[in-house]
């Protein structure tokens, strides 16, 4: 009886190995596929990290989001747009639009 | 459901950091390994200090394993743990179990913060219910979380863009290899039980 409780949970055990390594190969081939500035900018992201991973200079990230003297850049898209009480996916909009018109490297 | 927490990491910052490696030591489903990688690409960027990032998610996890570890110690596990003991459809599994805590317990704490991290919160509650050493669980247990700290910090601060895929392939290959090493022990485990069934019991 033990014995075939431990035989089930071999066969799980392995099965389950079987499962991740196969996900984990298909996942890492997907990560090499994807250049990194072809990743769609989410609400999430705060201004430095969009300028940081599109290489985006800093005065036309300023041109698009405005920041006032009194908001802080060390927040997301999604709770600047919030306070201003505008829908965030108007920077989303210009900044991908930003992305396309550069010259691709 | 990815997005919606690092949404919150972007607008709370450390104290998300903290609860998330907090709660993952309870075993609730927390991609905590994304979140800490989040904390590094935001630091990289300028939005968060690198230091705070690591010490708040440390802080987190430790605070999580040394809970687990004296809530099984000190309420009622180890008496749970003894009564399993004496029932004797359990007794050699449990006994098993606690030798190998006893011999390789440190390795044991110490691989499962980070390498089979999906075991952490149940090898915290073995080693609190068969009242493993607290120090000796308790330095394994830093040396460990560093580790994974330092891991996925350092992973988040260099891929700064491409977290959600390095996380996606590293909760995989994680997976894989928790589940590989059940599957050696467990054909171990078998194998050896092969060898004593043919010698005729006395």
């Amino acid at each position: 009886m033990r014995r075939k409780v431990m035989l089930a949970g071999f066969a799980i055990a392995a099965l389950l190995t079987a499962f991740f390594a196969v996900r984990a190969i298909l996942f890492a081939l997907f990560w090499m596929d994807t250049p990194p500035q072809t990743h769609p900018i989410e609400p999430w992201m705060t201004p430095r990290y969009i300028a940081r991973t599109y290489d985006i200079p800093r005065d036309q990230m300023l041109g698009i989001l405005g920041l006032a003297s009194d908001e802080t850049p060390r927040q997301p898209l999604d709770s600047l747009a919030r306070n201003r009480g505008v829908p965030v996916q108007i920077y989303i909009d210009q900044i991908e639009a930003l992305l396309e018109a550069r010259p691709r490297q | 459901m990815t997005d919606l927490l690092l949404l919150w990491v972007s607008d709370y910052g450390l104290v998300v950091i903290t609860l998330a490696t907090l709660l993952s030591c309870f075993a609730l489903p927390m991609p905590s390994s994304l979140m800490m990688m989040a904390g590094g690409a935001f630091a990289a960027a300028g939005d968060l200090v690198l230091w705070q990032v690591c010490l708040a998610a440390f802080t987190g996890a430790v605070t999580g394993d040394q809970t687990g570890y004296l809530l099984a110690r000190h309420y009622g596990g180890d008496r749970l743990w003894t009564r399993l003991r004496r029932r004797r459809a359990s007794a050699r599994l449990l006994a098993q179990a606690e030798t190998l805590l006893a011999r390789r317990g440190g390795w044991a704490v110490y691989l499962t913060r980070w390498l089979f991290s999906p075991l952490g919160p149940y090898v915290n509650l073995i080693a609190g219910a068969t009242r493993m050493p607290w120090r000796r669980f308790l330095l394994a247990d830093l040396a460990g979380e560093a580790t994974w700290v330092a891991v996925y910090v350092t992973l988040g601060y260099v891929f700064g863009t491409q977290i959600e895929e390095v996380a996606d392939t590293l909760g995989n290959v994680i997976g894989a290899l928790t589940a590989g090493m059940m599957t050696v022990l467990l054909g171990r485990a078998l194998w050896r039980q092969r060898g004593t069934r043919r010698t005729p019991r006395p």
